[in-house]
């Protein structure tokens, strides 16, 4: 009886084991990476991510690179104090958690390629100070996500993306506008550009060698490069987390575009380039390079250059005065004409190329892009036809060139007659002559490109809502197009508002009705058992 | 597999007739009532992201009971008490096979689960309404949540299956499966935290992900998302359980 009983046991064990080999066959071969799939059931597709970044992760992992995510996630010191502080602490925690959420997604799609590695400041201290030391990371950073990529035979190369600044979208009312409501004055999370921000730095982790951006001061006597006021500081800094490295070039001390130049920038120039200046630029532009002109209008008269020779050259000229445009009437109380007489006329929601690279994404995104302080741009009398010229960004069809007093500033006043659209932005392309075939497929530039942008779009008070623009002509500039066309993330927060009696009817309805009416239900049941 | 559908509808009857059953649901309820309630006020404190309520509903103390406690209570007696009756000869000796008598006091244990669950859904329904908290709580995560839920269920129905039939004490049948599921919620954790760097390894991490059953349903279905390995590690556990019972059943009969 005991060795029949055994011999039972021993079956089952043994039938067990066997078919617990195939369970984990099943799943092993239903979780390799190439097999597996994720069905995304969200309304705003939130837990998916962009197509861009599939191909990105699989590219890495065909590759055998090795992709490592550090999460540093210090503890919250001390309690909420006030409103303020509460509200800061939820959105710390709600980014820490779609980051977390986002990068699951990430080492599914990415498989063995991908790590994460969530760093405990109380319970692995030690392990914590490396990483910390390791990727330079310091306590009064916050909460950072650290992007690494190891690519065979390769350095590891990192990026360090904040929480708060690079992947939230954070609303901060300004403090001062509602002192009547504390509530109104507290920041909100309006929306996670996590995908966004992640898969631009593992791009740029993977692009070869850093590109240089040369800023060319000479022409802008009062440009500012701080990140307060309407300097261009956090316009320099987004350009240096996306991997560039941006250094002054003096055309006094070296007359030609420096060789390793990946683009020049041009800052709100207030006066023409010199003749010498212009002609090494446009030198360099022949040679396929790459510049980024972004004009403005200053109320100063002699501060509006027209373009001089370089603009001679590229076939374009700027109007001295501004362009204005009619404020859009959107309860047709003016027929469709919008209204003016108010200096808002001078703030421009511009038509967006939806077909150029550099501005297609955010054509796609349906924002509305705006300006303030442009200038007309316009093809000049005789261009070279060998110039390939591209509008970028054009007004609506009520726009005007301002009258200026002689005070020197303009009329908001809109002309009787004579409205129309006005080109603000254009991309000028030059095919570069290269006679040695193989210097083509080794892939020097075919073009040199400049883009001349007219208003300001890209100084610290624009580039948060409209810095993606500039990056972006930045980066096709640079010939890094890897790094555009990824979508805006879909996640915008709802916040839910309940006022107390829609409370109570919850507690009402879930606290009584629904168990009770399974009481009376179940009470039914038997009641009708016992009488059969 | 005619076998299967007369235990299903016998076995489904007496889930319905019997108080277990309607206990289950008042004290779920109950409990699900106040944590709900719960949860709206804390939405409505903190004015949070109306697309976290659905998902948060499932990361509440009642789905916990819902999970750890209920599977065991619904499958304690499918074997053991028909073998403390001694109606398992009966069972035994019928023209059945042993397959089909697992699989339908399996499945109607599953649709049973199903049923108890099913009011929920149309409890969120019903919050849309603007009387209530007049919000688009999208139903995409809830059908998500809802499959999981089920494949989680249904796994550990089936363990329950398995072990009702290892036993004739009901209770230590219920014992043995929520000592299974309180496993299943704490072991993996420890396990991946003593392997140290193997357990960073690919393989090793999606097992141990799928094994920690409670934060995969949190952090996937709940959410909406549907990992194709993480269903195919449900589907295969069902198997393998419903397997090993109906070994562990043609045992006993050979004995």
């Amino acid at each position: 009886m005991r060795a029949r009983r055994f011999a039972l046991l021993l079956r089952l064990s043994l039938a067990a084991t066997l078919m617990l080999a195939v369970w984990v066959l099943f799943v092993w071969a239903a979780s390799r990476p190439a097999w597996k799939a994720l069905i995304d059931l969200t309304p705003q597709q939130v837990n998916s991510v962009d197509a861009a970044t599939e191909e990105l992760l699989q590219e890495l992992r065909s590759r055998g690179a090795q992709v490592e995510f550090h999460l540093f996630y210090p503890p919250f010191q001390g309690q909420a104090a006030d409103d303020l502080r509460l509200q800061e602490f939820r959105i710390r925690d709600r980014l820490r958690e779609l980051t977390r959420l986002l990068l699951v997604r990430y080492q599914a799609i990415g498989g063995e390629a991908v790590a994460v590695h969530a760093h405990d400041f109380y319970a692995d201290a030690p392990k914590t100070r490396e990483a910390a030391q390791r990727f330079d990371y310091k306590d009064a950073e916050s909460d950072v996500l650290v992007v690494a990529v190891r690519l065979p035979g390769k350095e590891l190369r990192f990026r360090k993306l904040s929480l708060p600044l690079d992947l939230g979208r954070i609303e901060r009312p300004n403090l001062g506008d509602s002192p009547l409501s504390r509530a109104a004055t507290l920041p909100v999370l309006k929306g996670y550009k996590g995908e966004e921000a992640i898969s631009s730095a593992l791009k740029s982790l993977l692009v070869e060698g850093i590109p240089i951006a040369y800023l060319l001061r000479d022409v802008s006597p009062d440009l500012r490069l701080d990140e307060t006021g309407d300097g261009y500081g956090l316009f320099l800094a987004a350009l240096g987390r996306t991997g560039f490295e941006v250094r002054q070039w003096q055309p006094a001390a070296q007359p030609a575009v420096p060789a390793d130049a990946a683009l020049v920038l041009v800052l709100e120039p207030r006066r023409d380039f010199s003749v010498k200046v212009a002609e090494a630029l446009f030198d360099y532009v022949k040679r396929g390079g790459r510049v980024f002109l972004n004009y403005s209008w200053s109320a100063l008269p002699d501060w509006n250059p027209e373009g001089g020779r370089f603009a001679e050259l590229l076939g374009f000229t700027l109007s001295e005065a501004p362009v204005f445009h009619r404020i859009p009437d959107p309860l047709g109380r003016t027929a469709g004409r919008g209204t003016d007489g108010d200096p808002a006329v001078a703030k421009l929601q511009l038509l967006v190329n939806p077909l150029h690279p550099t501005t297609r994404r955010f054509a796609q995104s349906g924002r509305p892009m705006e300006v303030a302080a442009a200038r007309e741009l316009r093809e000049r009398a005789g261009a070279p036809a060998s110039v390939r010229r591209e509008p970028l960004l054009r007004t609506g069809d009520q726009g005007w060139l301002a009258v200026l007093g002689p005070d020197g500033y303009p009329s908001f006043r809109a002309p009787a007659v004579g409205l129309r659209a006005f080109d603000v932005g254009m991309a000028f392309e030059l095919p570069v002559a290269v006679d040695d075939p193989a210097a083509l497929s080794a892939g020097a530039p075919r073009s040199g490109v400049v883009v001349v942008v007219s208003g300001l779009f890209c100084n610290n008070a624009g580039m948060g809502p409209f810095g993606d623009v500039a990056l972006n002509i930045c980066n096709w500039m640079a010939e890094r197009r890897v790094l555009l066309d990824l979508k805006d993330t879909g996640y915008e927060a709802k916040y839910l508002s309940i006022k107390p009696p829609q409370l109570q009817r919850i507690g009402l309805v879930l606290f009584y009705g629904v168990p009770g009416l399974f009481a009376a239900l179940g009470l039914l049941v038997f009641w009708r058992r016992r009488r059969q | 597999m005619n076998g299967a559908w007369v235990t299903f509808r016998k076995e489904l009857l007496s889930y319905l007739v019997s108080p277990i059953g309607w206990v289950i649901a008042v004290v779920f309820y109950l409990w699900r009532g106040y944590d709900m309630e719960f949860l709206a006020l804390r939405f409505a404190v903190y004015r949070l992201d109306q697309e976290l309520f659905a998902p948060q509903t499932y990361g509440l103390g009642s789905t916990f009971l819902m999970v750890m406690l209920v599977p065991g209570v619904l499958t304690m007696r499918t074997f053991a008490d028909e073998r403390r009756t001694g109606s398992i000869e009966m069972l035994m000796t019928a023209p059945v096979r042993d397959g089909e008598i697992v699989l339908g006091k399996w499945a109607a244990a599953a649709v049973f689960y199903a049923l108890l669950w099913l009011p929920s859904v149309a409890i969120l329904h019903l919050l849309e309404y603007p009387p209530f908290l007049d919000a688009d709580l999208a139903f995409g995560p809830v059908f998500a949540a809802y499959l999981g839920m089920f494949l989680l269920s249904g796994m550990l129905l089936a363990f329950g299956c398995f072990a009702s039939s290892l036993t004739d004490n009901v209770l230590l049948a219920a014992l043995l499966t929520i000592i299974f599921c309180f496993g299943l919620l704490r072991l993996p954790q420890q396990i991946g935290a003593s392997l140290g760097e193997l357990g960073q390894e690919y393989y090793v991490r999606e097992l141990l992900d799928k094994l920690d059953v409670m934060r995969t349903f949190s952090e996937w279905f709940a959410r909406g998302l549907i990992d194709t390995s993480q269903v195919a590690f449900y589907v295969g556990g069902i198997a393998f359980f419903l397997f090993l019972t109906t070994i562990s059943l043609s045992s006993r009969r050979v004995a």
